[in-house]
């Protein structure tokens, strides 16, 4: 296949989901099967790459949630269409493992699912709990399967008060995992306070923040 | 009994000076030893509500009484799953009613089903004990929230992009029953309506995304509710300052320090009384001394009343909160 043919699919892929717009990108990957592009860099090149670029525009507050849940939508359909093509075994490849949830007594879900989301997207392989996770399921979560970062969000001043508590059991348990927090309420200086390793204001910052705690270079710097 | 000065503040605003008195949640677990009801009954026993609502005003000192103490008395009458309340936890949804936009429908026995009665007797009774001694705030789940409850968050805030024009009919319907209930609770006995939205919060929604779907609600949810509305969204509504302004509420309460006094007074003029900000963070975290510094910068700034910024952690030290009184009393003498 011509690079430009590429060039064309890939911006294809990665405009669809900026744009937020389902068929397109739904049409754009199917072309790229058609036209023997391999899955792995529709996926990165376009989709991902799309997606970054909606995180720095809902960074930059020209994007809100309804938009970023959208762009998300045909992120996933194209990827619907090209993961069963991947070769055997290649996958994407994760770059870690996260746990996340809102902590006991919180059932603030949006931030958290975004983060979620976003942490996917960038390449990592997310256990996501859900909303109001007490301490125990944690644990017993990382238990089963261990998990690099750990990632607890709080939306209240009220809940936020037991991260302290969950974040020295989770180290006591286990003295290696790295423990990350976010929401309203909390500041760095307030995560540091509490024990955190690490903190963000926003899902896309959460990423860098994930990469940077695991000494990872962020997948911009590594293809630049 | 002598009429609460809060009435002269909605009456003739800029005429009177501020003083505290709180239309969001302002419960916690001092006030309940102290008073004698606690969660989870107060949920359950309009007695039991009456009494730890009206502890912020016997306890505290706040000029006012809020009720009830939570958001989902709507959703459970509605049919969403419940996580009931705790000794020290709120009841929360956590499951929606509907499965997709189209189902989406408020029982027209509503008003027979879940814990109104509960907060309907609870106000007949304050309002009975206190006349217009003191104000009586009745909130209510605001139509965004309400139809995020009823049919999912993340399903709603999609939709106003895939379905416009069905999600505005969604919100219609929930609109017209949240102002039946607003003019339920006015006979009932409360004095304001405190519409409480924080999924319309600027956090969420752009500015025209709350032009399109929210803005003509809050027009018509003034219109037509019988009394004075105060609005209430979380987090940082700055950008949506003067959209709020047009609404037509009489009163708008706002989170600090995300938005500020200033900020607020200078997109709303005089249209509205401004009711905040005082940070939970601070109330809950801070030194007496620290409580002191933002009422001043508040008072500075020209709110009307003072009050937490959003509702109170149970946690919160009492001695923060007498701070925060004492504070307006001893900076306006």
């Amino acid at each position: 296949m011509k690079g430009e043919t590429q060039e064309i699919i890939l911006k294809e892929l990665a405009e669809g989901v900026l744009q937020f717009d389902e068929d397109r990108v739904k049409t754009a990957a199917q072309k790229a099967l058609t036209e023997g592009l391999d899955p792995l860099v529709a996926i990165q090149e376009g989709l991902v790459r799309g997606m970054n670029r909606v995180g720095e525009l809902f960074q930059k507050g020209e994007y809100f949630v309804p938009e970023v849940l959208i762009c998300a939508d045909s992120l996933y359909a194209g990827l619907d269409i090209l993961k069963p093509h991947l070769q055997k075994g290649e996958g994407i490849q994760k770059i870690g493992k996260v746990l996340i949830g809102t902590i006991e007594g919180d059932v603030h879900e949006i931030g958290k699912s975004l983060v979620s989301m976003m942490m996917d997207i960038g390449g990592f392989s997310v256990n996501d709990l859900g909303v109001d996770i007490s301490l125990h399921k944690f644990l017993s979560a990382h238990k089963e399967e261990r998990s690099d970062i750990i990632a607890i969000s709080a939306l209240m001043s009220t809940t936020m008060l037991k991260m302290p508590e969950f974040i020295r059991e989770i180290k006591k348990a286990d003295p290696k995992v790295f423990v990350m927090v976010g929401g309203a309420p909390i500041s760095r200086e307030l995560a540091q306070k509490f024990g955190a390793d690490g903190y963000a204001e926003d899902a896309q910052g959460a990423v860098l923040e994930a990469k940077k705690i695991l000494h990872l270079q962020s997948h911009d710097q590594k293809s630049a | 009994m002598k009429q609460s000065p809060v009435f002269d503040i909605f009456e003739r605003p800029g005429t009177h000076r501020p003083i505290c008195s709180s239309p969001v949640v302002n419960v916690t677990l001092a006030q309940m030893d102290l008073c004698g009801s606690g969660y989870p009954e107060a949920f359950s026993h309009p007695a039991h509500m009456a009494n730890l609502a009206e502890s912020a005003h016997t306890f505290l000192g706040f000029e006012g009484i809020r009720l009830p103490f939570d958001l989902c008395v709507e959703a459970e009458a509605v049919g969403c799953g419940i996580k009931p309340p705790g000794r020290e936890s709120p009841p929360s949804v956590v499951k929606p009613a509907f499965e997709n936009f189209d189902s989406l429908a408020i029982p027209p026995d509503i008003f027979n089903r879940g814990r109104f009665h509960i907060v309907f007797e609870a106000a007949v009774c304050l309002r009975t004990k206190y006349e217009k001694s003191v104000p009586i705030y009745g909130g209510i789940t605001g139509p965004f929230s309400l139809a995020g409850h009823l049919c999912g968050i993340n399903k709603l805030l999609k939709g106003t992009i895939k379905n416009p024009g069905i999600v505005r009919g969604v919100l219609k319907r929930v609109m017209d029953f949240n102002i039946v209930y607003a003019n339920r609770l006015l006979d009932a006995g409360c004095h304001f309506i405190v519409v409480i939205d924080p999924s319309a919060s600027g956090d969420l929604l752009s500015e025209k995304t709350f032009q399109t779907f929210l803005f003509p609600l809050y027009q018509e949810m003034h219109e037509r509710i019988n009394g004075k509305v105060i609005l209430h969204i979380c987090g940082n509504t700055n950008k949506l300052l003067p959209l709020i302004a047009g609404t037509g509420f009489e009163g708008f309460s706002f989170e600090g320090p995300a938005v500020s006094v200033r900020a607020a007074r200078q997109a709303t003029g005089e249209k509205m009384i401004l009711i905040g900000n005082i940070p939970t963070k601070t109330l809950l975290m801070g030194s007496p001394e620290d409580v002191e510094r933002d009422v001043r910068t508040a008072i500075r700034e020209r709110i009307d009343l003072l009050a937490p910024a959003c509702g109170l952690a149970l946690q919160t030290p009492l001695t923060n909160l007498k701070a925060m009184v004492q504070a307006v009393h001893q900076i306006l003498t």
